[in-house]
């Protein structure tokens, strides 16, 4: 075969006439150096861009709370000055239980004036993280009417390896004021500020996911797009897509919630560093005069059956002293949803994320809110 | 950054270092294996770089030894032990090609070819063929109703030296172009050490020929700007296929040739489409890191790739795939057993021979026999029809057309593509995805969306056109230096941003 005719082919749209001045040898080396200087200068510039923006702008670099913190904005805009939004802060446990749409529909209605409710329930949080979104929660200016704060008791346990959020926080998601927070949590400090310094050494490489999750989500699996926040509806809840369970992906849930659960509650005692981080998120509320409550979600039987007697006793003698001490009220939902209601003993399908809503916001919500001066129609 | 190391260790891997002396360990510790594109060896580069050009330009000899050290320490790190084992059949292979200079006795010659080919060929089988064949012969014994004596060995045992293949190729054309006469044999061992370990074509090629990079280590080198750029810009250019192309490619292809069965029809063809772009962009993405890497130190190496995938034939394509390896298997096999000059038959018989060894060389697993043996049969195919073609000029011509051509490039792509899914050591895989390709069956699709896949096949479609048509040279031959500058930072910052959670290692080191 002629090896030729591709090569021969002409492709009119990319014809450019050829350089038509012969560069010198000194040109050419000259122009080699600057661009060589210049790239460096433009990568040096790039990076110093992108770090900057993203220590002033939780929009690159935690994604995951500012897309909520943005709707929860967007619904306070829209309704009337003053009008009751009453947050849920907590971890995918809220996330997927608390229908907050649903709840602030009720509200209006009861009330008989404008409201809403957020859910601000975050995947793989804890009282620390919980305590870094209420001071930002704070600092943005959002006074919510009433706090409900979930105690999730495996995130409050005494583990050999430092608090459960360990595991899946980095310090590449915080400013650099927020790391001696943290650190002062138990939450490992050279880890921490190392992950930090890469996002500021290295923004491109050590931001990519939530950089790309904004500009390109299709381009990333999902576990690496960071866009939980922007996934959930507009108040905040995330539904889990199935109605009901078939047999076989409920023994996996539950196959994996063994996996996961079993130890810790089994052998569950109080984390100084975390009941600490709890506490001050608590004062911080009550410090801004934001009536606050802690909330235990609900459990399947089966699921409250981890804990070993002991460990049940410890955990509740504990989180009833520290709702005495810090005078929050306790909302024990652990029972409310019976067994087939959860995906897999702890997350709530749409159904039981309902009966729960309706039952909190009747029995919680409502009550607060018309004690409130204005309260009641 | 932490463009951290992405093999992970064997048993036997883990074990070695365990024995190894504390400086090693301490060495492994800070630069775990030769990967180009990790934090760890910028940092060694930059070091080796900094020292390099610090030495006077006289003091040539002074920056030989550097080199020399420097890639003892990159592979030492890895393993030190096969690190000596390298620098000793360095040297062994510089005395057996002394010896052959300083002898005028044909026999003698002979002999002492034969050993250092023998010597480097059984070093290579020792440890990578090793476990292949008395496994396969277990098996046979085993199935013929006999108990082998021996045991069969776990894969997972046996340490495989990084770029055996690539060093060992260059140490036997090295002695049979000094018994050929065609090159003198080097007399500075420096100088041949540095032929052979120099990191950058060390652990995955390109296989350097010594009579191109022995007299580039007697030239004494200068800083110049225009080899710096060459250097940065090839080395931008590796990584960015490596980042942004291949290991993208990978999350579509890896998940599908790992489970086939999972997948449907047209999943399973995507992915092939997906394996071929990641092979290629992780292979020449490689060497274009490795080219770049030796320009800044003032070497050049061979071209590896020159845009197979336009390749028109299965031929043409042999010379434009890892050009390297095709053209040492061409001087160094085909044309010792008599290339195309016995009439067709013969060509045929040699051809098959050279694509069988090669096959065999990038591994020790019946899938790359038969990849090679399958690109054989190709060879064969086309050199059958390309005669035939003689005799039928209308044919010939239609062929030839434009709409001809692309229908080449086309069809030879498609063949070079399925050929790849035998590209792996699981046979039974490659077969199950055979199966799926050609069942048309349903079943799900991939985890993400296929649009990235299309826009990265794009991509690195109208790269090949730019450049082929010219129009990339000449528009980069007008691009002021602030825009060309710029380019370099936005390649970089891109191939950043999409590399993936936790990379994969390159392909080819495994040969």
């Amino acid at each position: 075969m002629n090896p030729t005719p591709l090569a021969r082919f002409r492709w009119p749209l990319l014809a450019l006439p050829h350089a038509r001045v012969e560069l010198s040898r000194h040109c050419v080396r000259r122009r080699a150096m600057h661009a060589l200087a210049c790239g460096f200068l433009a990568m040096l510039l790039a990076n110093v861009a992108l770090a900057m923006l993203a220590e002033s702008s939780l929009w690159i670099r935690d994604p995951i709370y500012a897309d909520r913190q943005n709707r929860l904005s967007r619904i306070e805009r829209a309704l009337l000055p003053g009008s009751p939004v009453p947050m849920f802060l907590g971890t995918s446990r809220v996330g997927n239980g608390f229908d907050a749409k649903r709840s602030g529909e009720r509200l209006s209605q009861v009330l008989a004036r404008p409201a809403a409710a957020f859910n601000f329930g975050v995947a793989a949080s804890g009282p620390i993280l919980h305590r870094v979104y209420l001071a930002r929660l704070l600092a943005e200016g959002h006074r919510p009417p009433l706090l409900l704060i979930e105690v999730l008791p495996a995130s409050v346990a005494d583990l050999p390896n430092g608090p459960l959020e360990a595991l899946f926080v980095d310090g590449s998601r915080f400013v650099h004021a927020e790391l001696d927070t943290l650190a002062a949590y138990g939450m490992p400090r050279s880890q921490l500020h190392h992950k930090w310094r890469e996002t500021m050494i290295s923004p491109w490489f050590a931001l990519r996911f939530p950089l790309l999750g904004r500009l390109f989500p299709s381009a990333r699996q999902p576990h690496l797009r960071h866009d939980e926040g922007r996934t959930a509806d507009e108040h905040g809840w995330h539904r889990i897509m199935q109605e009901v369970l078939t047999p076989q992906s409920f023994a996996l849930a539950r196959e994996r919630t063994l996996r996961d659960y079993t130890a810790i509650l089994n052998d569950w005692h109080p984390s100084e560093a975390a009941g600490h981080a709890l506490r001050d998120t608590l004062a911080l509320a009550q410090t801004h005069h934001i009536p606050v409550a802690l909330v235990l979600m609900p459990e399947a039987s089966w699921f409250r059956e981890l804990y070993s007697p002991a460990a049940r006793k410890r955990f509740d003698r504990w989180i009833r002293a520290l709702s005495r001490d810090c005078a929050c009220p306790l909302i024990d939902a652990r029972t409310w949803v019976p067994d087939e209601q959860f995906a897999d003993g702890h997350h709530l399908l749409p159904g039981g994320a309902a009966n729960f809503t309706d039952r909190l916001t009747d029995e919680v919500l409502l009550p607060h809110l018309k004690a409130l001066p204005g309260g009641r129609p | 950054m932490s463009l951290s190391l992405f093999a992970t260790a064997t048993p036997a891997e883990a074990a070695a270092l365990a024995a190894a002396p504390r400086y090693f360990q301490w060495l492994h510790e800070w630069l775990p294996a030769p990967f180009f594109h990790t934090q760890a060896f910028l940092l060694f580069f930059a070091v080796v770089f900094a020292l390099y050009w610090s030495i006077p330009r006289r003091w040539q000899m002074a920056r030989v030894w550097l080199l020399v050290i420097a890639s003892f320490h990159l592979y030492a790190a890895w393993s030190f032990q096969l690190a000596f084992l390298v620098t000793a059949t360095t040297c062994a292979d510089y005395l057996f090609g002394r010896a052959m200079a300083t002898t005028s006795r044909q026999r003698l010659r002979r002999v002492l070819l034969f050993s250092s080919i023998g010597m480097n060929l059984g070093v290579l089988a020792y440890f990578k063929y090793r476990g292949f064949f008395l496994n396969e012969l277990y098996d046979i014994l085993a199935r013929l109703g006999y108990n082998p004596s021996f045991v069969q060995l776990d894969p997972l045992t046996l340490i495989v030296p990084f770029g055996i293949s690539f060093y060992t190729f260059e140490a036997i054309s090295y002695a049979v172009d000094v018994y050929r006469r065609k090159i003198p044999a080097e007399k500075s061992l420096p100088r041949f050490m540095l032929f052979i370990l120099f990191f950058p074509h060390l652990v995955a090629g390109p296989i350097v020929r010594a009579g191109d990079f022995l007299p580039q280590t007697r030239r004494p080198k200068r800083w110049n700007w225009l080899r710096a750029q060459v250097g940065v810009q090839l080395f931008l250019m590796g990584v960015f296929k490596k980042l942004a192309i291949a290991d993208r490619m990978a999350v579509f292809s890896d998940p599908v040739l790992a489970n086939p069965d999972g997948f449907g029809t047209g999943t399973c063809w995507l992915a092939v489409l997906a394996y071929s772009i990641r092979i290629y962009c992780d292979f020449s993405g490689y060497t274009d890191m490795a080219l770049g890497l030796a320009h800044l130190l003032g070497y050049r190496l061979t071209i590896n790739f020159n845009m197979p995938y336009i390749a028109m034939n299965v031929s043409e394509f042999w010379r434009r795939w890892h050009i390297s390896l095709s053209t040492w298997l061409r001087d160094y096999v085909f044309i010792p057993l008599g290339g195309s000059r016995g009439g067709r038959w013969a060509t045929c018989r040699n051809l098959m021979i050279v694509m069988t060894v090669g096959g065999l060389w990038h591994g020790a697993a019946w899938g790359y026999v038969l990849w090679g043996v399958a690109h054989g049969l190709m060879l064969v195919t086309h050199k059958l029809f390309r005669d035939s073609c003689d005799h039928r000029p209308r044919l010939r011509a239609a062929l030839e057309s434009p709409a001809g051509t692309m229908g080449r490039v086309g069809f030879t792509f498609l063949c070079v593509s399925l050929c790849w899914v035998l590209f792996q050591p699981d046979l039974s895989k490659a077969m199950e995805m055979y199966r799926q390709l050609f069942a048309f069956h349903s079943g799900p699709a991939f985890t993400l969306s296929k649009s990235g896949l299309w826009a990265t096949a794009g991509f690195v479609l109208l790269c090949h056109l730019l450049v082929r048509s010219g129009a990339w040279s000449r528009l980069y031959a007008r691009l002021p230096a602030p825009v060309l500058g710029t380019g370099y930072a936005f390649c970089l910052c891109t191939a950043l941003l999409l590399a993936p959670d936790a990379g994969t290692t390159f392909i080819y080191f495994q040969f």
